[in-house]
């Protein structure tokens, strides 16, 4: 079976600085694997490495078996939500990701809210994104990386700012899409705790040199 | 799964998604205060350039205007403007960088991004320039010709637009009014310069493009200020148009290299740029 993502000695340095050092990171398809790690450990610029916004001093970046920045600039039919995602203030949920649904036309307004509902959201709010709270942000980026139906899923601290309810809930989903939906999974957490339960496989990220917990 | 994957990416959807209403509110509060001074600025032309309202209108329209006598003050007042423009642009930079880690991985390609963009600022930069050559010109024509009317200004140096019409004012040659349509797409190069520059000074791409945006913003209140450099008054001193089409021409060339330079380093050189958004 394929891999969704294959990384070869992957180092990124910026300046003097080593931010990610030699990783080499084998997910097979339909896998839940966790990354965990501090603040500053890597963990957001090794997602940015492999969702294609940065590029790596050396190595490799598979996603899919296409090689990042050679077959493609950014990996196909994956679904990513790094760091904080930066929405449109004064629009509100829906509309923001009908704007974004816009660039590749795959869904339409249904499915948009449904994905919404599924998260926890009311796609019939009217409150502009700048009126939510922290969790309504958070789930408003979730969504928007789960409502393409991508195959992979590359979600950075998805469990931030959400309630403990939201949290199992956001773990029932991602499991279901999992078994259901074959979706393969990619997530880091500071709590391994928290994601101890979701994967199949937890690996610690620290100083950018990644190793199996 | 994919639900039917697209290859075909929607243009107008990425530069919608990159931009449509962002921090719209400043620049509509931005947009009004620049309307404000343009009117009062036209109204009571600045001493330095000596332009009422009305040969504005007919400068723009290819006419020779003989009053105006010092360029430079133009372009020392686009030089603040440019200042505030390149730390806004910075300021503005961390937000749209979230939003482009959301829409650059939909885009695909980082060229359908770039080309996207730059044709949806192309055409928002032609409409607003548009719109902004006949807002303001006519907004201070209007302004100028009520306080000319009540003696406000010194007859001796403006000229209402009748008198105008009836005297010295020439919009007559056909090389002027094509001249007119070169500056005017020029206009839409000179865009990509300060795209060019904003982004070497300040180091961040997105804080190019917002700037840009901004000042095809500002080109609806002041057309002279995109007017000017490309005529090349700015730099030769003169309002001689032959001179200016010559040296628009001149200009036009640089900026379809410069163009086709940002958009190879934004398709081919990803990477580089990158570097300095991380």
């Amino acid at each position: 079976m394929e891999n969704a993502i294959e990384l070869v000695n992957v180092t990124k340095k910026i300046g003097q600085d080593v931010l990610l050092s030699k990783i080499n990171l084998v997910i097979p398809t339909g896998r839940i694997i966790g990354i965990v790690g501090q603040n500053g450990s890597g963990k957001s610029m090794l997602f940015k490495a492999i969702s294609g916004l940065i590029r790596t001093t050396e190595g490799d970046v598979h996603v899919w078996g296409k090689e990042i920045g050679k077959h493609g600039n950014f990996p196909e039919d994956t679904g990513f939500l790094i760091e904080r995602p930066g929405f449109l203030p004064h629009l509100s949920g829906l509309k923001n990701l009908e704007i974004l649904a816009d660039i590749q036309k795959k869904i339409d307004r249904t499915q948009i809210k449904a994905t919404m509902s599924l998260i926890g959201l009311d796609p019939d709010l009217k409150r502009s994104f700048s009126k939510y709270s922290l969790g309504m942000k958070q789930k408003l980026g979730i969504a928007q990386a789960l409502m393409e139906k991508p195959r992979l899923l590359v979600l950075d601290e998805p469990m931030n700012n959400l309630d403990e309810e939201s949290i199992d809930r956001l773990r029932e989903i991602l499991i279901e899409l999992n078994q259901k939906e074959k979706v393969t999974i990619l997530l880091t957490s500071h709590d391994a705790q928290d994601i101890r339960m979701l994967c199949s496989t937890v690996y610690t990220i620290k100083n950018g040199i990644l190793s199996i917990l | 799964m994919s639900g039917g994957q697209s290859k075909k990416r929607n243009g107008a959807g990425v530069f919608r998604a990159l931009i449509k209403g962002h921090n719209a509110s400043s620049m509509r509060a931005v947009g009004l205060i620049l309307f404000g001074v343009s009117i009062f600025t036209y109204a009571f032309a600045i001493q330095g350039v000596k332009m009422t309202p009305t040969a504005a209108i007919l400068d723009s329209l290819g006419g020779t205007i003989p009053q105006i006598t010092d360029s430079l003050s133009v372009s020392l007042q686009i030089l603040p403007v440019l200042i505030a423009l390149l730390i806004w642009g910075k300021y503005l930079n961390n937000e749209l960088c979230f939003r482009c880690q959301m829409i650059l991985p939909k885009c695909q390609s980082v060229s359908t991004w770039y080309v996207s963009l730059l044709a949806g600022m192309g055409g928002y930069s032609a409409v607003l320039a548009t719109i902004g050559l006949l807002a303001s010109g006519l907004g201070g024509l209007i302004v100028q010709e009520v306080f000319y009317r009540f003696g406000i200004i010194d007859t001796t140096i403006f000229l209402s637009l009748t008198e105008c019409a009836r005297s010295q004012i020439p919009l007559e040659s056909l090389s002027n009014v094509l001249l007119v349509f070169v500056l005017f797409f020029l206009r839409i190069f000179i865009l990509l310069l300060v795209q060019f520059v904003t982004w070497l000074i300040s180091g961040k791409p997105n804080a190019a493009i917002i700037t840009t945006l901004f000042f095809a913003a500002i080109s609806l209140f002041s057309p002279k200020l995109f007017y000017l450099p490309v005529g090349g008054t700015m730099f030769f001193g003169s309002v001689n148009e032959r001179y200016g089409a010559v040296t628009g021409l001149a200009f036009g060339v640089m900026y379809l290299l410069l163009f086709a330079l940002t958009g190879w380093l934004y398709c081919k050189k990803t990477d580089w740029l990158m570097k300095f958004n991380h």
